[in-house]
């Protein structure tokens, strides 16, 4: 018995080659106009993309400006590539890439597949009651604003009083303090997010499942397939698509990390491995004497660029072997 | 009691001051236009010379008590400053506290006494949000007669005003802004502070001398109870002070080995205090000047010795692990401690920012801190780092815009929120009262007003000081001390004067607050901010033993480091901004 | 669609006969996702829980580091304070406000834009697409935007808050992907040979489809307009029009400022004050709505809503 995808995939390429050999006998325009609901449907967001998206997208020249508020953009005087140059030849630049990076991709690699796991999960067990419940629950902590949760890591790994290092102490070891220890930041920073996002993360991948036509894991069941092999072969297939879908999105937004916890997990023992390009762009652009506009729009058009290209590159990479790309 | 002298430098304290009461009475009256009357003050426009004010002040109310020597905003009468109703629209931060401007207690009094109606425009957010708003309405060309509590820096300032989009106030201070000019010269060094670099001034500048501000970079506290327990007293030097810790540790005397003898945390800087036992240090940006030229101070070798000291402490428990890293939360559970108190002192700005004050009990347990004077060091250094500059004298409380058609009515009318009254008001709220003869302020000295108890936690009442007024120290200092009722005012003031006034540093140490252009405030900004990490990061690291203070190798690389970001660079911007300032 | 299709496959009995047996190896799976199931709800819970428990204890108590788990001097008034503060009730209904608006408009744009866009054959899908990515990578700034906003007479309305972020192209991609994956080819062939327009095809059969992903889309949407508040920031300067966020802000985080830069202790102080009395309470209600809403979009996750359409 063929699996949903493997159906769903021999029907798609049949119908791949009939319209394909339709294209080729019919002309671009012909084709066009027979779509034209779709096109019609296209309208109003493309709409909203071009006002609300593109039309602002002329304000990267700011980059290339020595900006001021007051002469605006089109009146302050040309920079050129200044600011790319001192971005790249500042002290922090290879330290920011490095953290940005890093810790990007921990997270990547860390958080990526606990939603689809979970997702797995909560879809497979009986008790539909403890399904849901669980998926409430997972879900909350979504809504705890970063300021408690890094308040509350604080707490929790406190020297003194935290639960954490209550926990070392069972082994013998003396008192931590984690939240200033370099090497823990990254651990830190990583997992408190994928306890905060993972059940958030894991609805689109339950919403995916639904898709699942039930006798699929009927004829499974016939054919004695266990509950694993039947989440293996029938309820994963149906998330890859997705999943392949979320991670070259985030692939290309590497030089990115979330701005805020990790400004309020700063302090000036993890400094090093903890100033990101986003905190950095911050502290120079808005805690400076005059807004520094030029600099960090430099910074982010860096960014978008490298960006650019990464996703690309991802996308080309997983139409090649995971059948499933942006374009 | 040091009380004369307990005045900082910025005010004369001489006989002038006898004399101003006297002047400032007939400012209004006698001196010229026979304008007695109400008329409308805004045609003055015929003697529009520096010397002839086209306004005049209204008579003094007579109920109100003045101590002798009183240098300060006075109560008058405040009269319309126009005949018609004028309407100007101001942009201003959106405070909870505040409530909503419009319907706000202050904001109607004055509307009512002056007859100018504002519309307001409010941002929300953080200052950093508030700031990225103001600059994108002003990109957009979408500008407000005025902005108001919105903190423009010195720099921005002088760069929108060069540009001619904030208005050049000093042009009618003269004609139009008496109780200004007044407190000008109480404050003769005010000028020096407002003005930008090109003699202009581009904001309406406001007076708030807190006397205890002055030290509060660097003010620490120790518990008295404890220093009694093990028998010692409030100690004089650096040796005294560690031997004092090691006590406190001993005797654990917070309990079940909870005794944390000295606590910090990550936003309350170390260096502000210890560091002034071996070099004059005012905390970050770590500039000062000497003979002239302008310095830094974490790369001198003293600064080195101020490592070891602390490093020193560190090592043998004697300051909180979580020193760096601990948030104000934190910090508020270690001061809190249910049962008795487990820390043995705190750098602090004031108490409230390791505890809880509760202000009516009189056996509460911020009572028993006191605020100790610096340490003197090996060498005898001993400064507590004193703002002269940065407290007193503000800019940007009050900005007017090229957009407002008559900056003259926006000038009297921030110049009639410096009365006395008005001040009460703006700042406490309606339900103030004036003293009675006998009543003591806060210095010892005659009481002018004083405050309910709860003037503090009502809403909607005050414009939470994001206005212009002439809080001058005299003023501060003559609010009512409720024997019953002891705020921490009185004691935070008393133990300034007592334990950090004496050990000030000379004036001409103190870094001011300079203006910068756009390009030396485009290279600024990097270099402050990388120097800034740098310096916390190894300061943190040399403090808690990750580098050896004490290994040659790992300081020069640390010196090596800060050279490598520009140092020198950054010595030349300011070096040449403090010319500026100076010329 | 059988009722039969609403259920997981294990509940249902095959042919009527007695249920399924799981495998010895799938019982201790299952009991291996329970616990590790349960035991990740319990490390979440705690923190949930300790944020209601500290709202409603006596505010001295919680800064003193008492609350562990369970309210200490329980008390109501960090929920009556809100209340003496009109900025926070009103801004709580204009966060409604939003959250609903917004997140219908941009729903209907996240549909309008992915159906297309997942049919096979269009001509310029891959140029169309490439031009919404686009988008996701390049931004014009803050400046710009607001120029554009500013132009456009959007400035200080409402609609400030939902136009300017209505579509996020990350959506449309997601309600892409699950329209390829979900809508087959040949159910497109045989609405055509049906005679079935694209608009009406759209319409009657994969919208009726696509209820999960509806309910993803207007819960994301919805979410993303709770937590937001820049848009607030720079577009809005009536009080009256700022969401719950602006306000929370501003008391949470403002409060955290360096003391140094506040002069005035009494500012300070009353700063903290507020801080300490509203922090939790304030937490707990920018809460609750989202959790209220989210079992509403549970119920859309039905499984098999595929099966009738192709039978039929």
């Amino acid at each position: 018995m063929t699996t949903s995808t493997e159906a769903r995939s021999t029907v798609r390429s049949a119908a791949h080659k009939r319209t394909r050999t339709a294209k080729n006998a019919v002309g671009l325009g012909l084709r066009m106009r027979r779509n034209w609901q779709l096109y019609a449907m296209l309208a109003l967001p493309l709409l909203w993309l071009a006002i609300f998206a593109y039309w602002p997208m002329y304000g990267v020249i700011i980059a290339f400006k020595d900006y001021n508020v007051v002469s605006g953009i089109w009146g302050s005087p040309w920079a050129g590539m200044k600011y790319f140059h001192r971005f790249v030849e500042s002290y922090q630049f290879w330290r920011l890439i490095k953290n940005t990076v890093y810790l990007h991709v921990y997270e990547l690699v860390a958080t990526f597949p606990l939603p689809i796991i979970l997702a797995l999960c909560l879809n497979t067990i009986r008790k539909k009651w403890f399904s849901r419940a669980s998926q409430l629950i997972t879900y909350a902590p979504h809504f705890i604003s970063t300021v408690v949760v890094v308040g509350l890591l604080v707490v929790l790994t406190s020297p003194n009083t935290g639960v954490t290092n209550k926990l070392l102490g069972l082994f013998g070891i003396g008192p931590q303090n984690l939240m200033g220890d370099s090497g823990m930041f990254r651990h830190l920073y990583v997992w408190s997010g994928a306890w905060q996002t993972m059940g958030f993360a894991a609805i689109i991948y339950l919403a995916a499942l639904t898709s699942v036509p039930p006798e699929l894991h009927e004829a499974a069941i016939v054919d004695g397939a266990s509950r694993l092999r039947r989440m293996w072969h029938i309820d994963l297939p149906a998330i890859v698509p997705v999943a392949v879908i979320l991670l070259i999105l985030d692939i290309g937004r590497i030089l990115s990390v979330g701005f805020e916890k990790v400004l309020l997990m700063q302090n000036s023992l993890n400094l090093d491995v903890a100033e990101v390009i986003d905190t950095y762009v911050y502290k120079i652009g808005l805690a400076s004497s005059v807004p520094q506009f030029s600099y960090a729009t430099a910074i982010g058009l860096f960014r978008s660029v490298i960006g650019l290209v990464l996703l690309v590159l991802a996308n080309t990479f997983a139409r090649r072997f995971a059948r499933s790309s942006l374009w | 009691m040091p009380n004369d002298d307990a005045r900082k430098g910025l005010s004369r304290r001489s006989l002038i001051a006898g004399a101003i009461g006297l002047t400032a009475a007939t400012a209004g009256g006698g001196l010229l236009s026979g304008c007695s009357g109400s008329s409308s003050a805004s045609s003055g426009t015929g003697a529009a010379g520096q010397a002839a004010p086209s306004v005049t002040l209204g008579p003094k109310l007579t109920t109100v008590q003045y101590p002798e020597g009183y240098v300060g905003p006075v109560a008058r009468e405040l009269k319309p400053i126009s005949s018609e109703k004028v309407t100007f629209k101001i942009v201003v931060p959106q405070d909870v506290t505040i409530g909503d401007w419009r319907t706000n207690a202050f904001t109607k009094w004055l509307e009512q006494k002056t007859n100018i109606h504002i519309e307001w425009n409010q941002i929300g957010g953080t200052d950093d949000d508030i700031m990225t708003k103001v600059n994108a309405m002003i990109a957009a060309g979408d500008i407000p007669d005025a902005f108001m509590g919105i903190h423009f820096t010195r720099s921005q300032l002088f760069l929108y005003g060069q540009q001619g989009l904030f208005t050049d106030v000093d042009q009618y201070i003269g004609s139009y802004a008496l109780n200004l000019q007044q407190a000008m010269k109480d404050y003769p060094d005010a000028r020096k502070l407002v003005q930008a670099p090109d003699k202009k001034i581009y904001s309406f500048p406001n007076v708030n001398d807190c006397y205890h501000c002055r030290a509060s970079n660097g003010r620490t506290f120790l518990n008295t109870d404890w220093i009694e327990q093990v028998g010692l007293d409030v100690p004089e030097t650096t040796d005294e002070f560690v031997e004092l810790l090691r006590a406190f540790k001993k005797a654990d005397l917070g309990g079940n080995g909870r005794t944390i003898p000295f606590c910090g945390y990550k936003d309350a800087p170390l260096d502000t205090f210890f560091m002034n036992s071996f070099l004059y240090n005012p905390g970050d940006p770590w500039l000062v000047v000497n003979d002239g030229k302008v310095d830094v101070t974490f790369t001198k070798d003293e600064w080195r010795e101020g490592l070891k000291f602390i490093h020193g402490m560190y090592a043998e428990g004697l300051i909180n692990k979580d020193v760096f890293t601990a948030d104000q939360d934190q910090m508020d559970r270690y001061g809190n401690a249910p049962g008795k108190p487990i820390i043995g002192g705190a750098r602090s700005y004031y108490w409230g920012g390791f505890l809880d004050i509760d202000q009516k009990d009189p056996n509460a347990r911020w009572r028993k801190y006191l605020a100790v004077p610096p340490l003197k060091g090996p060498n005898g250094v001993r400064y507590a780092a004193w703002n002269y500059l940065g407290v007193g004298v503000e800019v940007a409380k009050l900005v007017i815009t090229k957009k407002c058609a008559k900056p003259e009515l926006l000038v009297q009318w921030a110049d009639a929120q410096m009365e006395l009254e008005a001040i009460l008001r703006g700042y406490g709220g309606p339900k103030f009262e004036w003293a009675k003869k006998g009543e003591l302020g806060i210095n010892g000295k005659q009481a002018v007003y004083g405050f309910s108890a709860t003037w503090n936690t009502e809403k909607n009442i005050t414009w939470s000081q994001d206005n212009t007024m002439y809080r001058s120290q005299d003023f501060r200092l003559a609010e009512r001390v409720n024997p019953k009722d002891l705020t921490f005012e009185k004691p935070l003031y008393q133990q300034t004067v007592d334990n950090y006034f004496p050990y000030k540093q000379p004036q001409e140490m103190q870094f001011p607050p300079v203006t910068l252009d756009q390009d030396q405030a485009a290279q600024e900004a990097e270099l402050k901010t990388n120097l800034k990490s740098e310096v916390s990061l190894s300061f943190s690291k040399f403090v808690t033993g990750q580098l050896d203070p004490n290994d040659d190798g790992a300081w020069n690389d640390f010196k090596d480091r800060v050279e490598k970001i520009g140092v020198k660079p950054y010595l030349d911007l300011q070096q040449a901004a403090y010319e500026t300032y100076n010329g | 669609m059988s009722a039969a299709g609403t259920l997981p496959p294990d509940e249902r009995r095959l042919g009527g006969g007695a249920p399924i047996q799981d495998t010895r190896g799938d019982k201790i799976a299952l009991a291996c996702i329970y616990t590790a199931l349960g035991l990740f709800c319990l490390a979440i819970l705690y923190p949930i829980v300790y944020v209601f428990s500290a709202s409603v204890s006596n505010t001295k108590k919680v800064s003193a580091g008492e609350v562990w788990l369970w309210p200490v001097g329980f008390t109501l008034d960090a929920y009556k304070a809100i209340f003496d503060y009109d900025a926070i009730v009103s801004s709580f209904g204009n966060s409604v406000f939003y959250a609903v608006a917004g997140s219908c408009v941009a729903t209907v744009l996240t549909l309008l834009a992915a159906y297309p866009l997942s049919r096979k054959g269009l001509p310029g899908k891959g140029l169309i697409m490439a031009a919404f990515v686009f988008t996701m990578m390049f931004s014009g700034g803050l400046i710009p935007t607001y120029l554009v906003v500013d132009q456009l007479g959007l400035l200080n309305t409402r609609w400030a808050m939902i136009l300017p972020t209505a579509m996020a192209v990350w959506n449309v991609i997601i309600t892409r992907t699950y329209f390829i994956v979900t809508i087959p080819e040949e159910l497109v062939e045989a609405g055509k040979v049906d005679g079935c327009s694209d608009f009406g095809f759209f319409w009657r059969i994969v919208l009726p489809l696509s209820k999960p992903i509806i309910a993803v889309n207007l819960l994301f949407y919805a979410v993303g307009q709770w937590n937001s508040f820049f848009n607030a920031l720079i577009y809005l300067t009536n009080e009256h029009l700022f969401p719950l966020q602006v306000i929370l802000r501003q008391i949470l985080i403002q409060s955290k400022v360096d003391p140094s830069q506040m002069q005035d202790t009494s500012k300070l102080l009353q700063m903290q004050e507020l801080q300490q009395q509203l922090k939790y309470s304030l937490i707990v209600i920018g809460m609750i709505p989202p959790l209220l809403v989210y079992p509403f979009v549970q119920k859309h996750f039905v499984k098999g809503a595929m099966v009738g359409s192709l039978k039929g």
